[in-house]
């Protein structure tokens, strides 16, 4: 935890003192606003992350004015997004708590789904599944473009993996993804450089379908013909987005490139073609999962050669490990800045940066690698049409709700309070991309002490 | 027979269905879906018209059972043949499912995921629960290009024998015809001329571009995305106009049949009567509706449809507290390692014994309906259970019948983040004494009315008047979930008093005065359905007074109730209400005169077989409002 000088601090409680906001606002524009889902695995190490101005606990209520915060005053965890400060909002104070509430699966499986969904898991089949539509999805349907991919699922693997799917269909299904650069290129701009024309031609079947739709809804009365005429769009809708992925015309595509073999090289192949995707506007929203970093990335292959059980199941017993997953996670925060860096310098065709028109929601599946809930430190980049950025919101863990913990945390293995319902960001965001919706998920529950939970709303001070 | 897969998550976990907003329920109780009133004030009730000029789609399921059998498939997904490898054109092999968490898990080919309708009181394949969404349409069409090239392997597909041994002309002569055979079938009736000359066309001009099988693939998809596929189009005798209605043409009734009885298209032998003109008559009706029930198929439609009524697919998502029910699977109420640490062995109990309870009443209907009297009585009553070896703790004691053969119940369930996959051999049972009797207790109704620690007396008596006894409670007041007692397992009382306190206001004790002794005659059986005489050291009360057809009743436990309720008016009439609304796809009100010779027969002869014929040779059933057809 780093200790903070006072005249970094915007607006407190608790005898804090209160400044002035600095807002970067997006000059008006008719671009279309975008939606960057990050998620990465074993959640945040709190000590080397979280700001605290001096005098300041846990129990306070405060803010920060990330864009006036000295570099040094930066926690290490945060320091690579310093040169981002001005479109930062980081958020502390947060817990998954429906996760903690939630039964079945493991806690990885369960906080996934939690985390972008807000709602219940469900693990009665042979695959992990919602009870909800991601927060990606949720905004998709909403802004997507007709005749482009509504979203696209990335993930950049670690050893051995085969893609981790973060978004979650309307059905509770898991999307799968593209889970290297070159599916991804081919995802994005396949159709339009070497289409498979049969591909192409599912068109045709679809034509023949509303050409049907089109004769029996006339014979109809008008609730029948009004239901087909539905379908007869939905259907050339796809048709529409067929035929505009094929024409697409875009001047930025990158060159394909073989799958590199290192982690950092795939993050930045996938920033690409996020990038080109973005000002192509090839889609609206993505998600992007990163999966487990190879030990060697981030200095831990002198402890083990697993991270999830060599390395962060041990980071409250053996100092070493949480030092390893503190690199961990800054490896990641690099990372993370270096794709802000790329649609911060990325011409938006409507006008200024991608940047200016894109919300980037980095989260993860836990609160800290030893599958801890609580302490869920998630951060915002951009979205600066609906939020106040240069900030840091600190608020303290109130809520009645028992959350589970290490028993180096408390010798009971459990804590009475819990932070605020994650769901709340999701809220937030939800209502930044234009969604008129007061709860994501869960709207309320009842906690293991018997409280209930609100989990409706957007997180206050934000705006 | 396949396990369903839940899609709701009814009263668990979300207290805010808990508590009910009293006034309103009163309104309703009074006037609206009581079927008891209706015996009673036949010609106060206003009756509104039934929209039936849209046409009805298939569901999910009728979707997936409808592609199996148009190509001869059998429902183990893994004897399928393989794909041509023309499949992979569409699919692409870069996308994947899995991670570091998760081994890569491959979809089944069959049946494939479709987004779940948003149906009409728990049930799908109901007219007001269709609406077309885009997300609905774009998976069937992505589902389309997914099954269309296995009609390049389907026997059933084919006209001709070996095509492949065919020379280019005869091979391309067998396609077309094969083409114009699936889409008849497909479609559930003949193709005519017009339809003939569209399948053409687009068969032409993808002959035209590509090869046969390529044509195949894209003419099939069309086939399949046709609304003469995703619906069922009634057009009715012309012949037979009254004005008002028409006789479903032989095919068209057939359709209606086979959907209501097997949620999948026609077979052999019904199209066979239907174009022969023996599916004319009430009594040919009746003699293809009892071929039809004796079907396997018939069994499965008729667990999913007590599953929807009773809204038992909860119980593959139930979440019960390791710490108050551990201990009667041998676990500790903690787990052995570390509190931080994922727990590995209750999901262990909990996944298979989810399926288990799911699994014990499809049984339990299947048998009673189709293997023993077959009545409304008999499901309510019945002492037969089926159960497995993880659900033991739960039955507590009973008998085993070691004259019936178990049963074989295939599950699935993710555990520690892998797919895993166990075989329950389902034992019939009989419950010994008292301690259970009929559906509604069974361990799958009572999980799905409890809170992870405690029984939920509040949503087990909603569920009774909702769904058994077919009243509209409405919404519960704002705040009223603030109300809900803690579900702790440290309590000073027992459950049944503090529910009593929560609920003691005048303002809630309107409705709960009629919800709560519903729920309260099932005290006996805690959060997983499991026998308690004492709750938190006092022993458990369930006497309780509840009203049926109006007179109020003193009753002592699940067992009476069910007894109580099975020959109640009100409950037979709701119980045919669900049926008639299930088999038609229509909302229909409860004191529609149209439904009510229906409704009056199986009040008194409470056969369920018997209800189902009935409804099969029911004017509703056997004809079509004509709508008023824009100009």
């Amino acid at each position: 935890m780093k200790p903070l000088s006072r005249r970094s601090v915007l607006q407190a409680g608790a005898g804090l003192a209160l400044a002035g906001p600095r807002v970067a606002r997006a000059q008006s524009s008719g671009a279309p606003k975008r939606l960057l889902l990050i998620s990465h695995c074993h959640g945040w190490n709190a000590e080397t992350w979280k700001l605290r101005p001096d005098g300041a606990t846990d129990s306070d209520p405060f803010q920060l004015d990330l864009t006036t915060l000295p570099e040094a005053d930066w926690s290490a965890g945060l320091a690579p997004l310093y040169r981002h400060r001005q479109h930062l909002v980081a958020l502390d104070g947060l817990t998954l708590l429906t996760a903690e509430s939630d039964g079945g699966g493991n806690r990885h499986d369960r906080g996934f789904i939690h985390a972008w969904t807000g709602n219940w898991a469900d693990f009665s089949g042979s695959d992990s599944r919602s009870t909800s539509a991601s927060i990606d999805q949720l905004v998709a349907a909403a802004i997507a473009r007709p005749d482009r991919l509504p979203s696209l699922e990335l993930s950049v693997d670690g050893p051995g993996e085969v893609g981790r799917p973060v978004s979650y269909a309307a059905s509770g299904a898991r999307l799968p993804v593209a889970n290297t650069p070159e599916a991804a290129w081919t995802r994005l701009f396949g159709l339009s450089s070497s289409p498979d024309p049969l591909v192409l031609r599912q068109q045709d079947a679809i034509a023949a379908a509303v050409n049907e739709l089109d004769i029996l809804g006339a014979r109809l009365g008008a609730h029948g013909q009004a239901r087909l005429n539905s379908e007869a769009r939905h259907l050339t809708g796809l048709s529409t987005r067929i035929a505009g992925l094929a024409d697409l015309s875009c001047p930025i595509v990158p060159e394909r490139v073989a799958t590199p073999s290192a982690f950092d090289d795939r993050f930045d192949a996938m920033s690409d073609l996020i990038a080109a995707a973005f000002a192509c506007d090839l889609t609206r929203v993505i998600s992007l999962s990163l999966g487990e970093l190879p030990t060697a990335d981030f200095g831990g292959e002198t402890i083990a050669d697993d991270v999830h059980k060599g390395i962060a199941h041990g980071v409250f017993d053996d100092p070493a490990k949480g030092t390893a997953m503190a690199n961990y996670l800054t490896t990641h925060t690099a990372q993370v800045a270096r794709l802000v860096d790329l649609l911060a310098a990325t011409p938006d065709p409507a006008g200024g940066s991608l940047l200016d028109h894109t919300l980037v929601v980095w989260g993860s599946e836990l609160g800290n690698s030893w599958h801890g809930y609580q302490h869920y430190l998630p951060v915002l980049i951009g979205g600066s049409w609906a939020f106040q950025t240069g900030r840091y919101h600190h608020w303290p863990h109130t809520t009645p709700a028992p959350v589970t913990v290490h028993p180096s945390i408390h010798p009971d293995g459990e804590v009475p309070l819990g932070g605020l319902p994650h769901q709340k960001m999701l809220v937030s965001v939800a209502q930044a991309m234009g969604l008129s919706v007061d709860h994501v998920g869960i709207p309320h529950f009842q906690s293991r002490s018997g409280n209930l939970i609100d989990a409706s709303g957007t997180l206050n001070g934000l705006t | 027979m396949a396990p369903v897969r839940a899609r709701s998550r009814p009263y668990l976990r979300v207290p805010c269905t808990i508590l009910y907003r009293c006034g309103m329920a009163l309104v309703f109780m009074a006037c609206r879906d009581d079927p008891a009133a209706k015996t009673t004030n036949n010609e106060a009730t206003p009756v509104e018209s039934v929209p039936t000029d849209a046409p009805m789609a298939l569901t999910p399921t009728e979707r997936n059972n409808t592609i199996r059998d148009l190509f001869g498939f059998p429902s183990n997904a893994s004897d399928w043949p393989d794909p041509p490898d023309i499949a992979e054109r569409f699919s692409s092999p870069a996308d994947s499912l899995g991670g570091v968490f998760s081994p890569a898990v491959q979809p089944p080919v069959w049946p494939v995921e479709l987004p779940a309708e948003a149906g009409v009181h728990g049930f799908d394949g109901m007219l007001d629960g269709q609406e077309p969404t885009a997300y609905g349409v774009e998976a069937w069409q992505q589902a389309t290009l997914h099954f269309a090239p296995y009609a390049l392997v389907s026997s059933a597909f084919w006209s001709c024998d070996d095509p492949s041994d065919l020379s280019d002309t005869d091979r391309e002569a067998c396609a077309w015809n094969s083409i114009q055979r699936f889409a008849s079938r497909a479609w559930r009736r003949p193709i005519d001329d017009e339809e003939r000359e569209r399948l053409d066309a687009l068969w032409q001009s993808q002959r035209a571009v590509g090869n046969i099988e390529e044509a195949i693939v894209i003419s099939v998809s069309a086939i399949l995305l046709s609304p003469r596929f995703t619906h069922r189009i009634e057009a009715g005798k012309s012949d037979s106009d009254t004005g008002t209605h028409r006789t479903l043409t032989a095919l068209e009734l057939a359709s209606r049949l086979s959907y209501a009885l097997w949620d999948t298209m026609p077979d052999s032998e019904l199209f066979r009567a239907a174009d022969s003109g023996e599916l004319e008559t009430e009594a040919q009706v009746r003699a293809q509706v009892r071929r039809m029930l004796a079907d396997d198929r018939a069994r499965e439609t008729t667990a999913r449809f007590h599953h929807a009524w009773l809204g038992t697919d909860a119980v593959l998502t139930i979440s019960p507290s390791r710490e108050a029910h551990a201990a009667r699977f041998g676990l500790s109420p903690v787990p052995t390692s570390s509190a931080a640490d994922c727990d590995l062995e209750w999901p262990g109990v909990v996944g298979p014994l989810r399926h288990a309870l799911y699994a014990d009443l499809s049984l339990t209907v299947i048998d009673r309906i189709f293997e023993g009297p077959g009545t409304f009585t008999e499901l309510l009553t019945t002492d037969v259970g089926y159960r497995a070896s993880v659900s033991e703790p739960v039955f507590g004691d009973v008998t085993v019948d070691e004259e019936a053969e178990t049963v074989s119940w295939p599950y699935t369930y993710v555990f520690a983040s892998s797919p895993a996959a166990g075989v329950h051999r389902m034992e019939r049972v009989r419950h010994t004494g008292t301690e259970r009797a009929g559906i509604l207790s069974s361990p799958a109704v009572m999980a799905v009315g409890a809170y992870p620690v405690h029984p939920g007396p509040i949503p087990r008596g909603v569920n009774i008047l909702e769904r058994v006894l077919c009243m509209d409670l409405g919404l519960p007041p704002e705040g009223a979930e603030g109300a809900l007692p803690p579900d702790l397992t440290d309590v000073e009382s027992t459950n049944r008093s503090r529910t009593e306190q929560a609920t003691a206001s005048a303002t809630c004790a309107a409705c709960h005065d009629r919800i709560n002794p519903l729920g309260f005659a099932f005290e006996s059986y805690d959060a997983l359905g499991a026998w308690r005489d004492t709750d938190n050291g006092l022993p458990v009360d369930t006497s309780v007074e509840v009203r049926l057809d109006g007179t109020l009743i003193p009753i002592d436990g699940a067992a009476a109730l069910g007894a109580a309720i099975a020959s109640s008016d009100e409950a037979r009439r709701c119980y045919a209400l669900h049926t008639v609304r299930t088999a038609t796809g229509i909302d229909w009100d409860a004191f529609d005169p149209r439904i009510t010779p229906v409704l009056d027969a199986f009040q008194s002869n409470d056969h369920i077989p018997t209800l189902i014929e009935d409804i099969a040779v029911s004017h509703i059933f056997r004809t079509l409002e004509v709508a008023e057809v824009s100009p």
